[in-house]
């Protein structure tokens, strides 16, 4: 696709070309904040991600070694926790707590202030609890499992989901698995997998979990079943009896969906890039900086044994 | 009144009052030799008066508001009207109000087109030697009208002539023209028939065979573009009440483009082997495009009474576009074979109708209106791709027919109270259904004017508007890889409200001034990333899209000065229009057709009887783009940064189009035109688009690149 679309664009090449000068756009720098609350119902709540300096594409730069910010968190306006010695490009997780200072629909704000920066400030809303999560699933060959996982949507919120699917053996005498990978959905048409942009939000996390999203308007506020094939790859035939898969399940708040997705676009988006296409790639839900501010909560079911073929 | 010839004003003065409220042929007159007919036309019909934001256009704005390639224009004379935004440059954008150019109804003789413009918009799909006029509506939507939520264009072709033959020819520089008209049973049965073609490619032609001839490295191209189109019609009158009309309009483009590079390798090279080895192959790309519509119509038309009158018409409207590209690239690097793509897209949209309007005069104060449609919509969209990597083929197909019924119902009534107060206030009762979803909607549309004296009229409007053909879109190109889908049980159909008033007086002098304001929201916009690709997500256009709402407001002033030589006339348009889509940016953020300011002037000066001049000066501020404000670099990746969408303002466009034309009597008493026009007189260097480039310090800047430049054309035409 991209060869008709470069043809096009030589054609329009060329043309006479203007000075166009957008230097004095936002010639100071910004603040990259990427982070996401993290809530295991019933264990643990954590913010993870990072707080980074993003320089003016016009302007300075070079930025000196060690800057600091100071950054504020608010539970529903409330200031639950602050700290003005966070070094920029190194924050990272450093905040847990209980899951039970949070419930659904609870606003969460963060600030982050440094000097020579425009302050940079966010809002997510703690999504809702998490539906009943249903699954089956059956072997159409030798290495492939479909799963069908049903949801029953909640109507009165745009929160979305992800999945994680993780395989791993247990051997006999092992109480530990082995060989925990990622699990791959198979896509292509509509017999591999019902919802062909299962992303998305596709992303390998700092865990090295791959997470595909999945957006709110795919349930609508209906149960719903979708049908997923994964790859599930052995190196012998009686491996199966060791076999076995896992599901991370969640809700995530919307912004992480749409962030993601205009990330994706930002990576080809010729037609975009010169403003002949719309820009779904600037999203952001930080006010006076970029990045997003999302938020997730979810659970990882117990390992299932994957079933013998029919 | 005022009594017009093409290009001409006789200026007689005529005490006339017209009593009829509809636009009418009402009488002819022949002077030998200068005049061969006068057709005297009457736009004062109360419904006319009472809406806001309504124009009707004739031929003569047609000629004069447009000179590019010497070819009237029905589009860009309606860009040049204050409230509408042009778009991209020379393309048949019509963004009125804010909406997209999806949002408008064009209908000819009642028939809805998809399909509004040949060349990726540079000349439009309706042919001005057939068109006798159209009406134009950006606020204050009668209830007669629906389906789309920004404007209305209804185009009116002439039927043919009932008592003699004539015609008239015409050549320009890219394109030629032929119409014929007359009866076939004098006094009962006319026809009447135009045809349009480009012919771009009999220079295209020997131009690229002279390019590939003179290629050094082999390369050869292929490019070769025509359009055509055909209006074609046949009246009969039965009596003074009945009349029936058959209406065919058949028009297509296609544009084929193709470039072929040899691709060799020398392995010996490589290995250092000495061994004279080398693969060679040819890499190639293919695309043949084809878009057009075929419209076909069946109207007739009872006369009850004087004051009451019947209108029915069946229709089919079908509209296609088939995009067909292929490319084969040869790769040597490990080993020798070939990736090659086919692939084909087709976009088909069709409506079969039947409807029938009612208008009855019961007494002075009431004008009552009334109709119902039934439109059976099939929409058919489609994608076959096959994908070869040396033999290994992958050939994936998608794409769904959907098939929508719309039924609509409306009543409007003229209300003349105390004889200077008009209401128009009307009901439009649609329903709409796709399998697995059925919709209704009500459309309150009201319109009042007040006149405050003979020459001062305030109007007011309130309209509701429900659009449920969407225009799948992945770029902003006028090109035929869109395609049209319905609403949907997952997409709601769009829907707009808007509000407008205005003051319309005749000064003394001859000068006239209107201004007009209006505020609109529209809700349920649709937009689709442009991310590697050209095409909609066929497989998930329900599912993939970012769905927003918009909000246009804005004043429009025109200021007009007419004597009998000469015509000036200002538009100025102070507006806002914006986008809100939480998928795209958490606030309100600028339309890239967000002008903030747009001023026309034109002038008509006709010199003599045989000579005229004419010229147009059109400014807008610049469209909106987004270009990245800062550079991300944790280690060696560099990642652009958009603070915002449609961050900053492109430079202001503005250019001076002159015109004249030159008329004369050839001894067989036929009329013929020299026009010569010049787009662009002084050559500004509008941007287009414009390129973000790096420097080497991966700082940004941005390149414009304007595409037209000034451009002359001439014409010939000869009527008899």
């Amino acid at each position: 696709m991209r060869k008709p679309i470069i043809f096009l664009l030589t054609l329009l090449c060329t043309a006479c070309k203007v000075d166009f000068d957008f230097s004095g756009l936002d010639s100071d720098p910004i603040l990259y904040m990427n982070m996401n609350l993290a809530v295991s119902p019933g264990q643990s709540t954590s913010l993870y991600g990072f707080v980074y300096p993003i320089p003016s594409a016009a302007g300075e730069r070079d930025f000196p070694e060690a800057l600091y910010c100071k950054m504020n968190v608010y539970l529903n306006s409330e200031l639950i926790w602050s700290r003005d010695d966070i070094k920029l490009h190194e924050f990272e997780g450093a905040i847990s707590a209980p899951a039970d200072i949070l419930s659904p629909g609870d606003k969460l704000k963060v600030t982050v202030q440094a000097e020579g920066f425009p302050s940079a400030e966010s809002t997510v809303t703690i999504p809702q609890t998490l539906p009943q999560l249903n699954i089956s699933h059956t072997r159409i060959n030798e290495s492939k499992l479909r799963l069908s996982l049903t949801i029953e949507d909640d109507p009165q919120t745009e929160d979305c989901y992800a999945f994680q699917f993780e395989k791993g053996f247990f051997y006999e005498g092992h109480l530990q698995p082995s060989g925990v990978e990622n699990l791959e959905p198979s896509f292509g048409s509509t017999e591999e997998t019902a919802f062909l942009d299962l992303g998305p939000f596709d992303i390998i996390w700092e865990d090295g979990g791959k997470y595909y999203g999945i957006a709110d308007r795919e349930f609508n506020g209906q149960q719903k079943t979708i049908d997923i094939n994964v790859e599930y790859p052995l190196t012998s035939p009686d491996q199966w009896k060791y076999a076995y898969y896992r599901i991370s399940f969640f809700k995530v708040s919307p912004e992480r969906f749409r962030y993601e997705i205009a990330c994706q676009d930002k990576g080809n988006n010729i037609l975009g890039f010169i403003g002949l296409a719309p820009t779904t790639f600037a999203y952001t839900n930080v006010i006076g900086g970029t990045g997003c501010l999302s938020c997730s909560t979810g659970y990882r079911t117990d390992w299932i044994a994957v079933p013998e073929m029919d | 009144m005022i009594l017009r010839y093409i290009g001409c004003v006789i200026a007689i003065s005529l005490l006339c009052i017209v009593s009829e409220a509809r636009t009418d042929s009402i009488g002819t007159s022949h002077r030998r030799d200068t005049l061969k007919e006068a057709r005297i036309t009457s736009d004062r019909g109360v419904s006319v008066k009472t809406q806001t934001g309504h124009r009707r256009l004739n031929n003569l704005d047609f000629i004069y508001g447009n000179v590019v390639f010497s070819s009237p224009d029905i589009i860009k004379s309606l860009q040049n009207l204050p409230g509408v935004s042009a778009g991209t440059e020379l393309m048949s954008g019509l963004y009125v109000h804010g909406g997209e150019g999806s949002d408008n109804l064009f209908l000819l003789d009642g028939v809805p087109m998809y399909q509004i413009s040949h060349l990726g918009g540079l000349f439009s799909s309706f042919n001005t030697d057939i068109v006798s006029g159209l009406d134009f509506y950006k606020s204050g939507f009668p209830a007669r009208y629906g389906g789309r939520m920004s404007s209305v264009v209804d185009v009116s072709t002439r039927d043919g002539d009932f008592e003699k033959f004539r015609g008239s020819f015409m050549i320009g520089l890219i394109d030629g023209r032929l119409q014929f008209e007359g009866p076939i049973i004098k006094g009962k049965t006319s026809f009447n028939i135009a045809l349009r073609r480009s012919w771009m490619d009999a220079v295209l032609v020997p131009t690229i065979a002279y390019l590939n001839r003179n290629s050094k490295d082999g390369e050869k191209i292929g490019g070769t573009y025509a359009f055509h189109d055909l209006n074609a019609s046949v009246a009969h009158k039965f009596s003074e009440r009945d009349r029936i009309s058959l209406k065919f309009y058949y028009g297509r483009d296609r544009l084929r483009l193709s470039r072929s590079t040899p691709d060799t390798f020398d392995y010996a090279t490589v290995d250092g082997s000495g061994t004279d080895l080398a693969a060679s192959g040819e890499d190639e790309i293919n695309s043949d495009i084809a878009w057009g519509n075929m419209l076909a119509s069946l109207n007739w038309s009872h006369k009850f009474s004087d004051n009451m009158h019947l209108n029915t018409i069946a229709y089919y409207s079908g509209s296609n576009a088939d995009v067909h590209y292929n490319w084969k690239d040869w790769q040597f690097e490990l080993t020798e074979h070939y990736d090659a793509v086919d692939e084909t897209n087709r976009s088909k949209v069709s409506d079969i109708s039947v409807k029938s309007d009612l208008d009855w005069k019961p007494d002075r104060t009431h004008y009552i209106r009334t109709g119902i449609s039934y439109q059976h919509h099939i929409y058919d969209p489609s994608r076959n791709s096959t994908i070869d990597n040396d033999g290994s083929i992958l050939n994936t197909v998608s794409g769904k027919r959907y098939d929508g019924d719309e039924f609509a119902l409306y009543a409007e009534d003229e209300i003349t109270l105390f004889r200077r107060l008009n209401i128009n206030a009307g009901l439009r009762y649609v329903i709409f259904s796709v399998p697995g979803k059925f919709r209704h909607k009500l459309e309150p549309r009201v319109a009042i004017n007040f006149k405050c004296s003979d020459n001062i009229d305030i109007k007011a409007s309130y309209t509701h508007m429900n659009q449920f053909a969407h225009l799948i879109s992945t770029n902003y190109l006028d090109i035929p890889t869109n395609c049209w889908l319905p609403s949907t049980a997952y997409i709601e159909p769009m829907h707009s409200k808007q509000v407008a008033a205005g003051i319309y007086s005749r000064l003394p002098m001859n000068f006239r001034l209107n201004i007009e304001a209006y505020y609109k929201t529209m809700d349920n916009l649709l937009e689709y990333s442009g991310a590697n690709t050209l095409f909609p997500p066929l497989d998930s256009w329900e599912k993939s899209f970012h769905k927003g709402k918009g909000r246009a407001y804005g004043l429009e002033t025109e200021v007009g000065w007419e004597s009998q030589r000469l015509s000036l006339t200002a538009y100025y348009t102070l507006s806002w229009s914006e986008r809100r889509f939480e998928g795209i940016w958490h606030d309100w953020y600028p339309h890239r057709h967000d002008n903030r300011h747009k001023l026309t002037l034109m002038g008509v000066w006709r010199i003599t009887d045989r000579i005229d001049l004419y010229a147009n000066w059109n400014y807008n501020s610049g469209g909106w783009m987004t270009v990245p404000t800062h550079i991300y670099n944790p280690g060696e990746v560099f990642d652009r940064i958009y603070t915002a969408p449609n961050n900053v303002n492109l430079p202001d466009y503005h250019r001076l189009d002159l015109g004249a034309n030159f008329r004369k009597t050839t001894k067989r008493n036929n009329e013929s035109i020299w026009n010569i026009g010049i787009y662009n007189a002084y050559c500004r260097k509008n941007v287009v688009f414009v390129a973000i480039s790096e420097r080497e310090d991966k700082s940004l800047y941005g390149e414009g690149r304007a595409i037209f430049p000034i451009i002359p054309s001439f014409s010939y035409t000869l009527k008899f």
